[in-house]
C-alpha cells in the first residue's frame, strides 16, 4: 500500500462523512413530519488489509443506517389509541342523547310530566269546568309530544352512528391496503440490503391509524412483513395481502347494518363480525356499542316509561265516567301487548305509539260514578284525585322500584353516569396517549440542537478527509518529482 | 430523557387546550350561575335535583288546591252564618205567634214573613262558587234545593242533591273534604228528618200553622227551633275544623316549600364568588403559560453558531 492507499482511506472518508451529512441532512429537513423516526449513520471501520506483514486500518464506511425505534411504545401507543378511539366516538354520540335529559336551562320530559299530574288535580278541584279540561287535554299532548320528539332524536342517533360505519369501514379498508402494499415494498427494498426505514416509519403510523379505528394486534415476520390481525382473531393484513370489510343490511332491522370480513382473495367467505368488533375497541367498537348497546338501553328506558305512564292511567280512567256518562275510554291509546320476556312494549314513546285517545273535553272521565244517573253529579272528582295521586304511586319497572316521575330522574342519571364514564375514559386516554407519545419523540424524535451539532461534527470531519488529500496529493506531488 | 422540539411543542399545546377547556367550564357556570349543566357535570345531584322538583311542582299544586278549597269553605261559612240569622228570626216570629195573640193582620204579616224566610233558606242552601253549587254533594252543576212553588205559596226546597263529601289532595297521599251536603245541613238528612232537624220542612209546617191560625201547632214547633241553631252551629265548627286542617296543611306545605328551594339552590347554584376566583386564577396561569411557552421556543443552537 503505498501512497495512493492513503487516498482510498481519505476518499472512504469524504464519502463516509458526506452519506452521515446527508442522513443527517434528513433528520433535520424531517424534523416536523409526524411519525418519523431520527436516523442514525453506524460508521465502521473497513476490513483492514495485510500491510508490510501486519494488519493495517482501511478507512471507514457506513455500516448501516439505522432508524431509532421502540416497540414496546409502539404497542402501548396502539393500545391507547384504541381505547381513545372507542371512548371518543360513544362520548360525542351519547353526549347528544344526555341534552334530552337536560332539564337545567330548559323544560323538559320531567316538567312535562309533573304539569300532567298538576292538571289532573286542577280538574279535581272543578270536574265540570270547561277551561280545566281543555288544559289537561292541551298539557296531555305537550307531554305526548316530548315522548314523541325525545324517541326520534334517539332513533336518528343510533342511524347516524350506523351511518358512520360506512366511513370507518372504508377507512380501515384503505389503511389494510397500505399497509400490505408497504409491507411488499419493504420485502423487496431489504432483500437487496439494508433497511427500508421511512418505509417503516409509514408503515408504523399507518398501524398507529388503524388501532384507533379498530382493536388490532400485530407481529413482525422474519421477512420484515408485518401481520395484524383484529383483537379477536381474524387477520386483517398478512403479507402482501389485506382483507377487506364491507357492510350489509341486517336482516331484523334493514335501516342498520352488519359489518362483513372478507379474507383477500376469497371473494366467498363473508363472515358477519358485527358482535366480534362490538368488543374489540377502537372507533368500530365505540359507534357498534353505542348503536346496539348504549342508546337501545336509553329508549328501553324511555319505552318503558310511556307505557307504564299510559296502562296505569287508562285502567283509572277508563273505570271512571265523563260528563255524558262515558265510560271504558282509554286516555292513551292502548299499547300493543308486550313480546315476552319484555314487560313493555318497544318503541311505545315514539310516534306511532303513545298518544292522546280523547277527543272531546267531556269524555274526560273525572268521576267515579255515572254524572248523568240519579246517585252521581259533575262534582264527582274521585277519578280525576286518584289520576292525580297517581304521581305518587311507586312501580316496579327495570330500573328499580319508583314513580313515575322518579324513573325519568333515574333515567337522567344513568345516562348522566354513562356520560361521565365516556369522558373520564377518554381524557384518561388522551392523557396517557400523549405521555407515550412525548415518550416516543423523546426516543425517536428529531432534536435539531443534537442535529446541529452532528452537522458540525460531520462538516469538520469532512473537512479533516479533504486535508488528508491535500496532503496526500502533495505526497504524491513530491514522489512524483523525486523522478524528473 | 431527551427533549425535542416537536415534544415541546405538542406538550405547549396539550397544556393549553386543558387549561381551553377548565377556562370554558368555569365560564358556562359562571354565565348560567349553575354548577352543574348537565347531568354528566354531576350525576348524582342531577337525581336529586330532578327528584326535588317534581316534589316542589306538587307542593306547589298543593297549595293552589288548598286555596280553592279554603274559598269553598268562606263560601259555606258566610252562607251557614247567614242561614243562622234566618233561622233568628223566625224564631223570634214563631215565638210571637206562639201565645195566639189572633190579630189576623198581624198573623198575614208573619205568613208572608216567614214564606220570604224560607225561600231565603232555600237560595242560602243553593249558594255557588264559580260555577258549582256547594251544598249539592256531586250534583254541582244544578241547583241542589228546588225552587218550584208549592201550594202554600212558598218554595219547595226539596232536596235533590246527593250525600257525597267532595275532597281534594292537601298533601302526598292526604285528602280533605271541602264541602257539606244540603240535606244534612237542612233537610236533617234523606228522607228528610231522619238524622237531623228538617230545617226547610220546620219552616214549611211553621207557614201552614200560620195560615190555619194554630197557635198549638206553632208551640209544638217552638222546640225544633232550637234544635235547628245547635245544627247550624255545629255545621259551621265543622267548616271551622276544616279550615283549621286546611291551614295546618297550607303551612306545612308552605315550609317544605322554603326548604325545597333551599335544598335545590344548594345542589344546584354555583358559589359565585368561587367561580370568579378560579376564572381570574385560570386567566393567570393560561397567561404564564402562554409566556413561558414564547420565550423557551425561541433559544436554539442556531442562535450561536456561527
Amino acid at each position: 500500500m503505498g501512497v495512493s492507499g492513503l487516498l482510498d482511506i481519505a476518499k472512504s472518508a469524504l464519502f463516509t462523512q458526506r452519506m452521515a451529512l446527508d442522513v443527517t441532512g434528513e433528520n433535520i429537513a424531517n424534523v416536523n413530519t409526524p411519525g418519523y423516526s431520527r436516523q442514525t449513520a453506524l460508521l465502521q471501520t473497513r476490513t483492514p488489509i495485510l500491510s508490510s506483514g501486519f494488519p493495517m486500518g482501511n478507512g471507514v464506511e457506513v455500516g448501516s443506517v439505522r432508524r431509532v425505534y421502540d416497540d414496546f411504545l409502539q404497542r402501548q401507543i396502539r393500545l391507547e389509541n384504541g381505547r381513545y378511539g372507542e371512548a371518543s366516538t360513544s362520548h360525542s354520540s351519547m353526549k347528544r342523547v344526555e341534552q334530552l335529559f337536560s332539564e337545567f336551562g330548559t323544560d323538559g320530559l320531567g316538567t312535562s310530566l309533573s304539569d300532567f299530574f298538576n292538571a289532573w288535580q286542577d280538574l279535581s278541584l272543578n270536574p265540570g269546568g270547561e277551561a280545566e279540561r281543555q288544559t289537561l287535554l292541551v298539557r296531555s299532548e305537550a307531554l305526548v309530544d316530548r315522548f314523541h320528539q325525545t324517541a326520534t332524536y334517539l332513533d336518528q342517533v343510533r342511524l347516524e352512528a350506523d351511518r358512520s360505519l360506512q366511513g370507518v369501514t372504508a377507512e380501515v379498508n384503505q389503511l389494510t391496503d397500505g399497509i400490505a402494499t408497504l409491507n411488499q415494498q419493504i420485502n423487496e427494498l431489504e432483500a437487496m440490503g439494508g433497511e427500508a426505514n421511512e418505509q417503516r416509519d409509514s408503515r408504523d403510523s399507518l398501524v398507529r391509524d388503524l388501532a384507533s379505528k379498530v382493536g388490532i394486534t400485530y407481529l413482525e415476520q422474519a421477512d420484515g412483513t408485518v401481520t395484524v390481525s383484529l383483537a379477536a382473531g381474524p387477520n386483517l393484513v398478512n403479507g402482501s395481502r389485506a382483507a377487506t370489510l364491507s357492510l350489509q343490511p341486517n336482516v331484523a332491522d334493514p335501516q342498520m347494518h352488519d359489518v362483513l370480513y372478507t379474507p383477500s382473495g376469497s371473494a366467498s367467505s363473508t363472515t358477519d363480525i358485527t358482535s366480534i368488533l362490538a368488543s374489540s375497541g377502537g372507533e368500530l367498537a365505540g359507534t357498534i356499542s353505542t348503536r346496539d348497546t348504549l342508546v337501545p338501553k336509553v329508549m328501553a328506558g324511555l319505552d318503558e316509561m310511556a307505557y307504564t305512564l299510559a296502562t296505569q292511567v287508562n285502567t283509572i280512567h277508563s273505570s271512571g265516567y265523563g260528563l255524558n256518562g262515558s265510560t271504558g275510554l282509554p286516555f292513551f291509546t292502548p299499547p300493543t301487548a308486550p313480546v315476552p320476556p319484555a314487560t313493555f312494549t318497544a318503541g311505545y314513546s315514539g310516534i306511532g305509539g303513545i298518544s292522546v285517545a280523547i277527543a272531546t273535553t267531556a269524555d274526560i272521565a273525572a268521576a267515579q260514578s255515572d254524572p248523568t244517573a240519579a246517585g252521581g253529579g259533575k262534582g264527582d272528582n274521585r277519578n280525576a284525585l286518584a289520576l292525580g295521586d297517581l304521581r305518587n304511586t311507586q312501580f316496579a319497572m327495570a330500573g328499580g322500584v319508583s314513580t313515575i316521575e322518579g324513573y325519568y330522574a333515574l333515567l337522567a342519571n344513568d345516562v348522566g353516569m354513562t356520560v361521565q364514564g365516556l369522558n373520564q375514559a377518554q381524557t384518561q386516554s388522551q392523557t396517557l396517549g400523549n405521555q407515550l407519545e412525548a415518550l416516543r419523540q423523546a426516543g425517536s424524535g428529531v432534536s435539531l440542537d443534537e442535529e446541529f451539532a452532528n452537522l458540525l461534527k460531520y462538516q469538520k470531519a469532512f473537512e479533516g478527509a479533504a486535508k488528508l488529500i491535500n496532503a496526500s496529493t502533495e505526497m504524491l506531488d513530491t514522489v512524483l518529482n523525486m523522478v524528473r | 430523557m431527551r427533549v425535542t422540539e416537536s415534544m415541546t411543542f405538542s406538550t405547549m399545546i396539550n397544556n393549553m387546550q386543558t387549561l381551553r377547556e377548565k377556562l370554558a367550564k368555569l365560564q358556562e357556570q359562571a354565565a348560567t350561575t349553575y354548577k352543574v349543566n348537565a347531568p354528566s357535570d354531576d350525576p348524582q345531584a342531577t337525581l336529586q335535583i330532578y327528584n326535588l322538583k317534581g316534589v316542589k311542582a306538587a307542593t306547589d299544586q298543593y297549595l293552589s288546591n288548598i286555596k280553592t278549597g279554603n274559598a269553598w269553605l268562606k263560601q259555606a261559612e258566610s252562607a251557614l252564618s247567614s242561614i243562622s240569622d234566618v233561622i233568628g228570626k223566625a224564631k223570634d216570629a214563631a215565638f210571637s205567634m206562639a201565645n195566639g195573640s189572633g190579630d189576623p193582620a198581624l198573623a198575614t204579616s208573619m205568613t208572608s214573613l216567614i214564606r220570604q224566610l224560607k225561600e231565603e233558606v232555600v237560595v242560602l242552601g243553593n249558594t255557588k262558587y264559580g260555577d258549582s253549587y256547594i251544598f249539592g254533594g256531586y250534583k254541582t252543576e244544578s241547583a241542589p234545593f228546588s225552587t218550584t212553588l208549592l201550594a202554600n205559596g212558598s218554595v219547595d226546597g226539596t232536596y235533590n242533591g246527593t250525600a257525597d263529601s267532595i275532597r281534594v289532595e292537601i298533601g302526598p297521599g292526604s285528602s280533605s273534604p271541602i264541602n257539606l251536603t244540603g240535606d244534612s245541613v237542612l233537610r236533617g238528612g234523606t228522607p228528610p228528618g231522619s238524622t237531623g232537624t228538617d230545617v226547610v220542612g220546620m219552616l214549611d209546617n211553621l207557614l201552614n200553622a200560620l195560615t190555619a191560625n194554630d197557635s198549638a201547632a206553632i208551640q209544638a214547633l217552638l222546640p225544633q227551633f232550637g234544635k235547628a241553631m245547635d245544627q247550624i252551629t255545629a255545621a259551621r265548627s265543622e267548616v271551622g275544623a276544616r279550615m283549621v286542617r286546611l291551614d295546618t296543611g297550607r303551612s306545612m306545605q308552605e315550609s317544605v316549600q322554603v326548604n325545597l328551594t333551599d335544598v335545590i339552590s344548594g345542589a344546584q347554584d354555583a358559589d359565585m364568588v368561587k367561580v370568579m376566583t378560579e376564572l381570574s386564577q385560570q386567566q393567570t396561569v393560561l397567561q404564564a403559560s402562554l409566556a413561558s411557552s414564547a420565550k423557551i421556543s425561541q433559544v436554539s443552537l442556531l442562535d450561536y453558531l456561527k
